[in-house]
């Protein structure tokens, strides 16, 4: 359907034909809002399904010796609880709530390109269940960890379908997200609203811009690597036999040259929730919008420099070179952290339970961020590289952005997403259930790792004095989970007999509260005048000085 | 942190305590700007005015912004510095040790000794080494990438096919330590472990006359002895 | 489109300049080659929009102040519903699984993607 864009004085249009109800309906919707929220809820369903698989690990782990599962069953949980998180959760997740939200953010229709905004959902669902069938062939899923190291992951030491059809599923997914980048970036480009200049666009959608960017430059190339491993498994290639002349540390250059612009992408979504969400509920507006925008630009563009600080000690790359780059990242990520400071400096905060989530964001995402300077510093990596030390930097960091960040941005939107707000209650519970056991889960593996504890390791020995650490960890994930089990409850009740959100319930900024809860098919029957970065907010001034105009008229006419 | 049994890895701790330190700094600094809004800037009951909206400052914004970039500078220049040293090889090292990983376990060789230990995940080699020497690694995989960690000297390499890489560690004190592999390789990762044993070198010198008396060890299939 | 077009070129000549720099300082030639494609892309976008901005008449209402009624008239084809992009990423998942299970399955999942390529284009002739 063609949409003609209406003169604000014109009458609303008709409402046009109701697209199919029903199984039918989602099978062919290609409404932007729809399509976000089959992203967001598969993507939550893999993150329960990782979550699963971790909680397995760390049972195993808890003691010393093999209880629960055998190794070559933990390797390949191992295996997959990284690559679900990283390929079918945290990425396609952010994907969803920017599916769902550019467009509104933006004051636009739709996406620029409805029906390939869905080719791109059912080329992610398809691609992961694809890796998931790896659990049910004979040799079981891929075991050589999300990282698929060569000569690990060729035919004669990573023999069996699980391997092939994680290469295949990668390949699947990727595409999917190369296609959503196209639309995300040319819908910015040219769907913007009359008023909505680039610098008036909320974080959130300039991060997804710079993220699109990002993935654009970083998924060929994994691409091409899965392609040349593939045909190194099965076509009678050598890309990576060094019996033959190749070379297997280039799949860790193309897998890494790939796999840090990855880590950005799934970073950057997460801060721009929270950069939106911090000044509704700090009642000022964003501190230093600018400086986010040019730190975002920089962040992007140097992290496409360092992939080798992964590969520090294979002894084979520049250690100054990437250490030096390395270092340089951690200052445009200060600069939003000072940004988010002052935000909330000189404020009116309230802590709803959006807000809980950014706090919890900050901490977290800031003790992840302090450790990656460590781990910048070749001599101190050579120590802890493989370690446990890396595996808390990285859940720290992750974890604080993909799920901190995102809960934040859950509680703010479902609202508009649903029509009704999540139970403010069950939210609190949740948060500190979750900020808890986060930091007791993750906080000794610091210790582990500098104590000399290996990654990946099925088992470890009682006289190396990690025991007690592993036992913490364990617990901590428990209550991860249980965290979880509130969310979904309060998922499951809010859905039902929430309370009714309205177009506006927390007093937001941007476009998308300008619009009902949830919005019409094509978003919004009248736009209002965007002269700011919150075109809500002078919308909702103007009004009230209207108001207060018309009174004082009033009483001088009585007198 | 473990006791250093290095000389390199007695600089590696003494880097560590720097960035350590430097990162509780900026992290209490950081968590006290926090908690001071979340305290300070709470909501007090209904009807409250508007909070001042500022939207930037540019200067302070520079200055923090600059600041940082100093700080990285500095630490830069110190890893710098360590790494220099910490990775540097000599030409003729007092002792050299052919270190080779293989799934799923490690073979030590003494080219100038003619000595051989092999070990595996059911029978774990030890390495002996003299202390107060400089030990010359020459490590390299006959199969898949392993990594040769051992965390007293606060260090690892990998061990890579087609690549030879080369560590020195100067040893430091008399212990056993434990040996790690620290780069996921196959079914038996977690079991390839192996035993550092730093002795006086009176007692290196008799165990290495001792090990040449002794039969030879099975080879490891494929590999020259 | 100013803003458009210089957010592509100023990522191409910082990404090019890392190109340069790594070269010289590394002589590693598959981050080099990498590094100089980055460019080398965001250049190509950056010339693209370039030469879109120099064909508009002025700025575009959504370049500056503007009244919500300056965007009226057709903005685009925003179909409400297809179930092509169904067909068509099954079809890509198929084809894909036959790389591990055999050629005649990847047949079956091109002739899906052939049929939803059809099918998509036959429906945006109609309906644009």
């Amino acid at each position: 359907m063609t949409v003609v864009a209406e003169r604000t004085d014109a009458p609303p249009p008709p409402e046009p034909r109701r697209s199919s109800e029903g199984l039918v309906g989602w099978l062919t919707t290609t409404d932007h809002k729809r399509i976000g929220i089959l992203y967001m809820v598969t993507a939550f369903a893999f993150f329960l399904v990782g979550g699963f698989l971790a909680l397995l690990m760390r049972a195993e782990l808890a003691q010393p010796g093999l209880q629960v599962v055998s190794t070559q069953f933990y390797n390949q949980l191992f295996t997959m609880h990284g690559s679900i998180m990283m390929f079918l959760f945290a990425v396609p997740m952010a994907f969803g709530l920017a599916n769902y939200l550019v467009p509104l953010h933006l004051g636009a229709p739709d996406m620029a390109f409805p029906r390939l905004n869905a080719l791109s959902y059912w080329l992610f669902l398809g691609g992961g269940l694809t890796m998931l069938g790896g659990f049910v062939t004979s040799k079981g899923a891929a075991a050589f960890g999300w990282t698929a190291y060569t000569p690990l992951s060729d035919a004669v030491r990573s023999p069996g379908a699980g391997a092939d059809l994680w290469i295949v599923a990668l390949i699947v997914t990727g595409l999917s997200g190369i296609l959503t980048a196209v639309n995300l970036i040319t819908t910015v480009v040219s769907l913007r609203a009359p008023g909505m200049t680039m610098f008036r666009m909320p974080i959130f959608t300039w991060n997804m811009l710079v993220v699109s960017l990002l993935v654009l430059l970083a998924f060929p190339v994994l691409t091409a690597a899965l392609f040349m491993l593939f045909a190194d498994r099965h076509l009678g290639a050598h890309f990576y036999d060094a019996a033959a002349e190749g070379v297997p540390i280039l799949w860790q250059h193309l897998f890494w040259f790939f796999g840090h612009p990855e880590v950005y992408i799934i970073a950057l979504p997460y801060f721009g929730i929270v950069t939106d969400v911090l000044p509704v509920f700090s009642r000022k507006p964003i501190f230093g919008y600018r400086g986010f925008v040019f730190a975002t630009l920089a962040i992007a563009t140097l992290s496409v420099g360092v992939w080798a600080h992964h590969m520090f000690s294979t002894g084979v790359v520049s250690l100054s070179y990437f250490a030096g780059a390395t270092f340089l990242i951690a200052v445009p990520t200060g600069v939003k952290f000072f940004n988010w400071v002052g935000t909330m400096w000189r404020g009116k905060l309230s802590f709803e339970s959006p807000m809980l989530f950014c706090i919890g964001f900050l901490l977290v995402f800031l003790i992840g961020g302090l450790t990656g300077p460590m781990l910048a510093s070749p001599p101190l990596d050579l120590h802890v590289h493989d370690t446990y030390f890396v595996v808390a930097h990285m859940h720290y960091v992750l974890f604080g952005s993909a799920v901190f960040g995102l809960f934040a941005g859950l509680y703010f939107w479902f609202p508009k997403f649903f029509g009704r707000r999540l139970g403010e209650g069950l939210g609190k519970v949740h948060f500190w259930l979750l900020f808890v056991g986060f930091n007791v889960a993750f906080w000794p593996q610091h210790l582990a790792g500098l104590r000399g504890m290996p990654r990946r390791v099925s088992d470890y020995s009682s006289d190396e004095g990690w025991t007690f650490l592993n036992l913490a960890s364990t617990v901590g994930a428990f209550l991860i989970a249980l965290a979880m089990l509130a969310l979904l409850w309060n998922l499951w009740t809010s859905l039902r007999r929430g309370r009714p959100a309205g177009d506006d319930p927390w007093g937001g900024f941007t476009l998308e509260w300008a619009t009902s809860s949830p919005p019409p098919e094509h978003n919004f029957h009248e736009l209002p005048p965007i002269r700011s970065e919150r075109p809500v907010y002078d919308l909702r001034r103007a009004q009230e000085k209207a108001r207060e105009k018309a009174q004082d008229g009033k009483a001088a006419q009585k007198q | 942190m473990p006791e250093p049994a290095s000389e390199q890895g007695g600089d590696v701790l003494d880097l560590w305590r720097v960035l350590f330190l430097t990162a509780v700094a900026i992290g209490l600094l950081v968590i006290g700007l926090i908690a001071w809004s979340v305290f300070r800037y709470r909501r007090g009951g209904r009807g409250d005015g508007e909070p001042p909206q500022f939207r930037d400052n540019i200067r302070l914004e520079v200055f923090y912004t600059a600041v940082p970039l100093v700080i990285v500078a500095v630490l830069f220049g110190l890893t710098v510095g360590t790494q220099r040293r910490v990775t540097k090889v000599q030409e003729r090292p007092d002792l050299r040790v052919e270190v080779q990983g293989f799934q799923w376990g490690w073979r030590f060789h003494y080219p100038e000794e003619a000595v051989t230990v092999v070990g595996d995940s059911n029978d774990p080699p030890t390495l002996v080494l003299p202390v107060g020497r400089t030990v010359g690694f020459e490590l390299s995989s006959t199969d898949v990438i392993h990594s040769f960690y051992v965390p007293a000297f606060l260090d690892k390499r990998d061990v890579v096919p087609g690549e030879e890489n080369r560590v020195d560690v100067a040893t430091t004190r008399v212990g056993r330590f434990s040996g790690l592999c620290a780069e996921f390789c196959g079914l038996d990762h977690a079991r390839m472990g192996f035993t550092v044993d730093v002795v006086p070198v009176a007692e290196f010198e008799a165990w290495l006359a001792a090990q040449r008396q002794v039969q030879p060890r099975p080879s490891v299939p494929g590999t020259a002895q | 489109m100013k803003d458009e077009w210089r957010l592509f070129a100023g990522g191409a000549v910082i990404v090019g300049a890392t190109a340069a720099l790594y070269w010289f300082i590394t002589y590693e030639h598959a981050g080099s080659v990498m590094l100089a494609l980055c460019g080398g892309a965001l250049a190509l976008v950056a010339g693209w929009l370039f030469l879109q901005a120099r064909r508009l008449d002025g700025p575009r209402p959504e370049d500056g102040d503007a009244e919500p009624g300056d965007g009226a008239g057709d903005i685009g084809y925003f179909p409400t519903s297809s179930i092509w992009p169904f067909v068509a990423g099954s079809g890509v998942v198929v084809l894909s699984l036959g790389l591990v299970f055999g050629v005649w399955l990847s047949l079956c999942g091109g002739i899906l993607l052939a049929v939803a390529t059809l099918g998509y284009a036959v429906e945006a002739n109609s309906k644009g």
